[in-house]
Parts: structure tokens; C-alpha cells; sequence
């Protein structure tokens, strides 16, 4: 087995990220999940949220994704998403601005809604950086 | 008399069996190797001829260079595009030779003209491949991407056209739109795998004709039990989702949009490298085409000249004389 987990940040458009990696956490329609060495094997739906991953030089960095697919196997992760942000791209007051422009929409207008989780998702993961 | 001796001469001079000018004679028309009464207009007609030639060579060169820098900025983004692929193959594998009975040809191809062979070999490919997954109980459909796949397939294929776009690169590609097309694909057309016919931009002079296989779920089942890199899909802890199938439904459809995504941009990049390497050989054999046309116009006119000064002296002799 190898040391570390082989991990793929996949946006739709792009590879965003590729590397090793000590620990990934991930939000998934289950809830929270935690990602170390030996994982069972795992094919989940990611949500919008902001993944963590601890990379294999002690750094660690945030990212805001889009819902999609998280994918563990014998230590390969693969995190596939339409939207992929990287914490520190991510301009602080452009993603609050995005947030209040769609708190106000309709409940019932998933387009919206989804973007205001991403919105959510961006600005929580610029705050924690 | 003298005269009309003195034409034979000019005449004989004029279409000297130079072989130079004997095989030249076939790039110009007629017109110019006609009546003597014409040879002051046949220079005309040379040199209007090398201006049209001329213009031809500024536009395709201008075209070439156009392709070259559209050429820069896809070409980026389809790199980056196939870092895509990867986790999706891992997971579910590759089986272009599956065999199923709804079988549906995505053909890609370009809406514009004047790049080479690329939709050739993308409607042959296609072509090809209808021969391979038809059979009894088999059924197999088209959809095609741009207008020149369109009148191609149209002609012989008609009935089995499920679905045309045409226009996709009216704005810049991106991914939201192709996932758009990618879902209108989806609604209506039922498949066990689609086959995704496009041509990989390899390199500025190289397009290979690729197929990217995409399984529905329940093919994906059924090759999981064949066992193989599918089987493995079984010992994952699938959560997330109403059922196993929902999820594997959604990672389907997003497969599909991911993989039709990097297609379109390949092909969009062959098209532009096509267009470039045409339009470098259109001009190229437009200069070609202007140097042998300059000689001509040359000997044309020293021709002329010489015949209007032998005119001349016999006639001044003649007065003379």
C-alpha cells in the first residue's frame, strides 16, 4: 500500500488538483465523511460544501466545490464536482456579495438554491482559510 | 499578301513550340493564345487573373493565421479538459467492444467548411461503426453534432438520425452549455452505451479519429457481473441517493457530460489545426499558381511587343521600300 492517498480534485472543466494527501474531509449527503490510508472502498454523493485535504507535506488547503461524486479505492480518491474553487482563489467579498444576492430567492427555485449553497460553501471556505 | 504573310510569321512566333509555353498554355484559357487582333487585351486578361490569385493567397493566409490564434486558446482548455477522464475510467473502466442492443453514434464534426478531411473521417468512422453494432435484435441510432456530419449522414442515414445540433460554437464552448446538450442528448435518446465519434488533436498536423464509449448503468451492471475492472464496482459502499441505481444513474449522465465536454473541445481543436494546415497549402499553391502566372505574363507581353515592333518596321519598309 501506499504511504500517502493519491488524490484527483476533478472540476468539470479542468484537473484542479492532483497529489498526495494525509487526510481528505469531504461533505456528503450522508453527512460528513473522513477519508485516511485503508479507506474501504467508497462511491458517495458529494454536496456543496468545502473539502479539506491535508497534503503529504504537512500543508493543507480548503476548497469550495459543487455537488458531485467523491470515489475511494484502494487509496485513490477521486473527488469529481461541476464547480471546483480553491480557498485561496476565492475573492472574500465577491462570494458574501453572491450569498446576499441569492438568500432572498425563492425556496422553491433549486437553480438558486443550489447556487446559494455554493455561494455558502465559497464564503465558508475563504473565512476558514 | 505581304501582310498576311507577315501575320503567319507573327503568328508562328507567337505559338513557338516553346514546351515551357505549350504546358503554361494550360493553366491560362483559350483567350490567350487566340486571334492576334486580341494580343494587347490577352496581357489584360493575365494580369486580372494573377490579381484574383493574389487576393486568394491574402485570404487564405489571413484565414490560416486566424485558425492559428483561435488554435492557442482551445488547445489549453482541452488539456486541461482531459485530466477529466481519469477518474471515471478508474472507476468504471473502458469496454469500447461491449456488446448491447441499443447502440447510439454521437458523430462530432465541425459547422464550417474548408478544414481538410476531419469530417470525412469522422462520418466514415461512424459509418463503420453502424456496420459493426447492427445486427437482428440491435438497434442503432445517430446523433450528430454540426452541419457538415449533418449533410453527410443525411444523405444515406436519414432514417436513423435520432437527434441534430448544429451552432455549438456560436459562444465559446463551455462546460454549462455542454451539459445542457449533453441532458438534451439524454432525454431522447434510450441507449445501453453511446459511442462518442470525434477526432483527438494530437498535435498541429495530427487528428486521430477516437471513440469514447459511455455504459448506461444497467450495462454497467451487467459487465460488473463479466467481472473484469467493472466487477470491482460491487465491493464499493455506495451511499448517497435514494437507490445504488439512482447513484450510478447521476454518475452516468455526469460521465457522459464530462467525456462529451473533452470531445467537443478535441474535435473543436482538430478543426482548427486542419483549418491552419488547408488554408497554409491553399496558400502555398496560390504563390505557386502566381509565379507561373507572372512568367506568363511576361513572355505574353514580350511577345506582344515584339510582334507590335515587327508590324511596325515591315510597315515603315514597305512605305519605303
Amino acid at each position: 500500500m501506499p504511504e500517502q492517498l493519491q488524490v484527483e480534485l476533478v472540476a468539470a472543466d479542468r484537473l484542479v488538483w492532483s497529489g498526495e494527501a494525509t487526510r481528505i474531509i469531504a461533505r456528503t449527503s450522508e453527512g460528513d465523511v473522513g477519508i485516511l490510508r485503508g479507506h474501504a472502498p467508497l462511491l458517495s454523493v458529494m454536496i456543496e460544501g468545502v473539502v479539506e485535504i491535508d497534503t503529504a507535506d504537512e500543508g493543507s488547503f480548503l476548497a469550495a466545490v459543487d455537488a458531485g461524486f467523491i470515489s475511494v479505492a484502494n487509496d485513490r480518491v477521486s473527488l469529481l464536482a461541476e464547480h471546483v474553487d480553491l480557498a485561496e482563489h476565492i475573492d472574500a467579498d465577491e462570494a458574501r456579495a453572491a450569498v446576499r444576492k441569492y438568500s432572498d430567492s425563492d425556496p422553491d427555485d433549486s437553480a438558486a438554491q443550489s447556487a446559494l449553497r455554493r455561494a455558502e460553501a465559497r464564503v465558508r471556505a475563504v473565512e476558514r482559510r | 499578301m505581304a501582310m498576311a504573310a507577315l501575320r503567319r510569321e507573327g503568328k508562328r512566333f507567337l505559338l513557338s513550340p516553346n514546351p515551357a509555353i505549350a504546358v503554361r498554355s494550360a493553366v491560362l484559357s483559350d483567350e490567350l493564345t487566340a486571334p492576334l487582333g486580341t494580343r494587347s487585351i490577352s496581357t489584360q486578361v493575365v494580369r486580372n487573373r494573377m490579381k484574383s490569385v493574389k487576393n486568394i493567397q491574402k485570404i487564405t493566409k489571413a484565414m490560416k493565421m486566424v485558425a492559428a490564434s483561435k488554435l492557442r486558446a482551445v488547445q489549453v482548455r482541452t488539456e486541461n479538459s482531459r485530466g477529466l477522464w481519469q477518474p471515471f475510467t478508474a472507476l468504471l473502466g473502458d469496454t469500447p467492444s461491449v456488446d448491447v442492443k441499443k447502440n447510439v453514434i454521437v458523430t462530432i464534426s465541425s459547422d464550417k467548411g474548408l478544414c481538410g478531411g476531419i469530417n470525412s473521417t469522422s462520418v466514415k468512422v461512424s459509418k463503420a461503426l453502424y456496420k459493426l453494432t447492427s445486427g437482428p435484435e440491435k438497434e442503432t441510432q445517430y446523433v450528430i453534432l454540426g452541419e457538415k456530419g449533418k449533410v453527410q449522414l443525411i444523405r444515406d442515414s436519414k432514417a436513423s438520425i435520432a437527434l441534430t445540433v448544429t451552432e455549438i460554437q456560436k459562444n465559446p464552448l463551455n462546460y454549462t452549455q455542454v451539459s445542457v446538450l449533453a441532458d438534451d442528448i439524454l432525454k431522447n435518446v434510450e441507449f445501453d452505451a453511446l459511442r462518442i465519434v470525434y477526432n483527438k488533436f494530437h498535435s498541429v498536423v495530427s487528428f486521430i479519429p477516437t471513440i469514447s464509449t459511455v455504459l448506461s448503468p444497467e450495462a454497467v451492471e451487467k459487465e460488473s457481473e463479466a467481472g473484469g475492472k467493472l466487477g470491482d464496482l460491487d465491493l464499493y459502499e455506495i451511499e448517497g441517493g435514494e437507490t445504488k441505481s439512482e447513484v450510478l444513474q447521476n454518475l452516468a449522465e455526469f460521465q457522459f457530460s464530462c467525456v462529451l465536454f473533452n470531445a467537443v473541445l478535441e474535435n473543436a481543436c482538430s478543426e482548427l489545426g486542419a483549418r491552419m494546415s488547408a488554408m497554409d497549402s491553399s496558400s502555398r499553391n496560390a504563390g505557386d499558381m502566381l509565379d507561373r502566372l507572372t512568367l506568363t505574363y511576361n513572355r505574353t507581353r514580350q511577345a506582344s511587343i515584339t510582334t507590335e515592333l515587327i508590324e511596325i518596321i515591315s510597315g515603315a519598309s514597305a512605305l519605303t521600300g
